[in-house]
């Protein structure tokens, strides 16, 4: 990879055919096959991961896209050293993930929307504590590194609150400063903004942005969320099915593979036809859900505002999965 | 430089887990309580029976009996450990793999939360020593030198019950559901220990069986050697066997832990 100045910059992440198979147990329905089972067990060999190959340089942030079940958390598992692949290899910052050397596992974390790290019954600054003698942080650092935090993620009144008391989106922002107090140099962000509401979402991905550029970390995140993903990722990835469909930026992802725009309307009829328009994905009652060539949007909207009653109108890109499945049906 | 670091991760984790514990006084009373509950229970029905047998069970009078129970009680609180009943837990639920992020092997997490769970508990199990003491009369004949044996009897005892139990836990890396295999070995340890009776009443055979394995070894071995029912001579060659089996578990738990992390995330979180 070439940067403006001519120089030649090594990939701090280089994955190579990395695949992972698990051995599913196939279990039919029924007391009968229940039986069976007891003596001819039936296993499947499922493919999470197949063959993925991508590389990345420091500093990036790249986005990982994909339905459930896509693949995306069980790479970023293997690249955070907790899972150990079927084959292929990996480098994360001139390490083995899955060897687990405690110098490798000092300069990377992970944060999951559904997982923890600090105590449920104890304020976070607890935890922290704890984290700075793991990681030997000096108190010097530590503490400067907490000031930041607490101001970036506006810490100050949750530190001292148990977490079991906090909210959702409160509980991750303590995780996030938790996991950001050694100064990791890649992060591995898996779903941080599942389940939280639209603001504290925006919070979030305000904050590992600034992160980002203060620091220079390196930053793999995986979102259900487009917004996520188009806030803060010039590069996305897209795994379907364990195999990776599409690595670029992102803004050819948008154009080539959802050229349509999504339209929810409101009227004052439950009948109209809007067929001519574009496709009715969506109707019940008055709302209808359109979908509309992109360069086409704005002529729709102001047909249907010149010639409906309209109490309501909304403009979005598709959901994530329906883009990911046209990325799916062009392959 | 690394020991420094460890000690200073043991001291904060201790003392978090300390705070864990003080949340959850109510359950942890209630706990302690039944944890006093089993040697009593046991003490009551062998008394019973060394009164109905004319003063003596298998060579134990009522008195000698008593000192037994009461100091299993502190010895079999002291080395206990209950990390394999919540271990499939933190698989599916994540907090292993929050905890393998660390650079830090997670079974010094455990440590610490064991260790300060047992100095809170002596907070009860003292004054229950002290209150049944006085009230039934326990016979102690402690000499000098079995006081002296007793403590690194015990942490012998402490050590290799933990790291033997350590690795059963792992067992739920294989299989998801591991209460069976824990409820076998709490039967298993439960009758070899010396906690439902002295292992001098088992049968000769059955008796000298039960001193080479470990879980006598790591619960009533220590109990024995405080109140004199072993010579200087069993004293260090139950040691002796303590020792191996302590470095064969030591060695044990990490072969077992190298595979379970590989076959981590076939299973749950």
């Amino acid at each position: 990879m070439y940067w403006g100045s001519g120089r030649t910059m090594e990939p701090l992440i280089e994955v190579r055919e990395l695949t992972k198979s698990f051995k599913v147990p196939v279990r039919q329905p029924g007391l009968g096959a229940a039986v069976r089972s007891l003596f001819d067990r039936k296993f499947t060999l499922v493919d999470a991961v197949k063959d993925v190959s991508f590389a990345i340089n420091p500093g990036e942030i790249v986005g990982f896209l994909g339905p459930n079940g896509a693949g995306k958390t069980t790479t970023l598992k293997m690249l955070s050293g907790l899972l150990h692949p079927t084959s292929g290899t990996a480098m994360v910052n001139g390490h083995v993930p899955w060897q687990r050397d405690n110098a490798y596992l000092r300069t990377i974390n992970m944060v999951m929307g559904n997982r923890h790290q600090l105590s449920w019954d104890l304020p976070a600054g607890d935890t922290y504590r704890l984290h700075q003698a793991i990681y030997q942080i000096p108190d010097a650092e530590f503490k400067r590194t907490l000031e930041e935090l607490t101001d970036l993620l506006d810490l100050q009144d949750l530190l001292t609150k148990p977490v079991r008391n906090l909210s959702l989106g409160e509980r991750m922002k303590c995780e996030l400063g938790g996991a950001l107090l050694h100064r990791p140099e890649v992060m591995f962000l898996d779903e941080p903004t599942l389940g939280l509401d639209v603001t504290m979402q925006h919070r979030i991905r305000d904050f590992v942005q600034s992160y980002n550029l203060r620091h220079g970390s390196t930053i793999l995140l995986t979102s259900h969320y487009m917004a996520d993903i188009a806030a803060l990722c010039e590069r996305v990835v897209v795994i379907h099915r364990g195999q990776l469909l599409f690595d670029g930026p992102l803004a050819r992802l948008v154009a080539q593979f959802a050229p349509v725009k999504r339209l929810t309307i409101e009227l004052d009829t439950a009948d109209a036809d809007l067929g001519g328009l574009g496709t009715v994905v969506a109707h019940d009652g008055f709302t209808y859900q359109l979908e509309v060539a992109k360069d086409e949007t704005t002529e729709v909207t102001s047909h249907l505002l010149a010639n409906y009653n309209l109490s309501d109108i909304a403009v979005e890109d598709p959901p994530i999965e329906r883009v990911i499945e046209q990325v799916f049906a062009t392959e | 430089m690394m020991h420094m670091r460890l000690f200073r991760i043991y001291l904060l984790s201790a003392l978090l887990h300390l705070k864990e514990h003080l949340i959850y006084r109510a359950s942890m009373l209630i706990w302690l309580f039944s944890m006093v509950l089993e040697p009593v229970v046991f003490m009551m029905v062998w008394r019973a029976v060394a009164l109905a047998e004319g003063g003596s069970a298998g060579g134990h009078t009522q008195g000698s009996l008593t000192a037994y129970y009461l100091t299993m009680m502190v010895v079999n609180h002291l080395t206990f450990t209950w990390i394999m009943y919540e271990y499939a837990y933190r698989i599916r639920e994540g907090v292993l793999a929050g905890q393998l992020l660390y650079p830090l092997h997670p079974i010094h997490r455990d440590i610490t939360m064991n260790a300060s769970y047992k100095l809170l508990g002596l907070a009860l199990f003292l004054p229950a020593l002290l209150l049944l003491g006085f009230f039934l009369q326990p016979e102690f004949n402690i000499e000098p030198w079995q006081a002296l044996a007793f403590l690194p009897a015990l942490a012998l005892a402490a050590a290799t019950r933990f790291l033997m139990e350590w690795a059963l836990a792992q067992s739920a890396f294989w299989f998801i559901e591991n209460s069976s295999i824990n409820q076998a070995y709490y039967v298993t340890t439960m009758f070899f220990s010396g906690r439902v009776a002295p292992i001098s009443m088992f049968p000769d055979w059955l008796s000298t069986v039960a001193r080479y394995l470990p879980f006598w070894l790591s619960v009533a071995f220590p109990v024995e050697t405080l109140l004199g029912s072993l010579t200087p001579d069993e004293v260090v060659s139950g040691m002796v066997v303590q020792t191996a089996w302590l470095a064969f578990f030591a060695g044990f738990v990490a072969w077992v832990w190298s595979r379970a992390v590989r076959r981590f995330g076939a299973v749950g979180g």
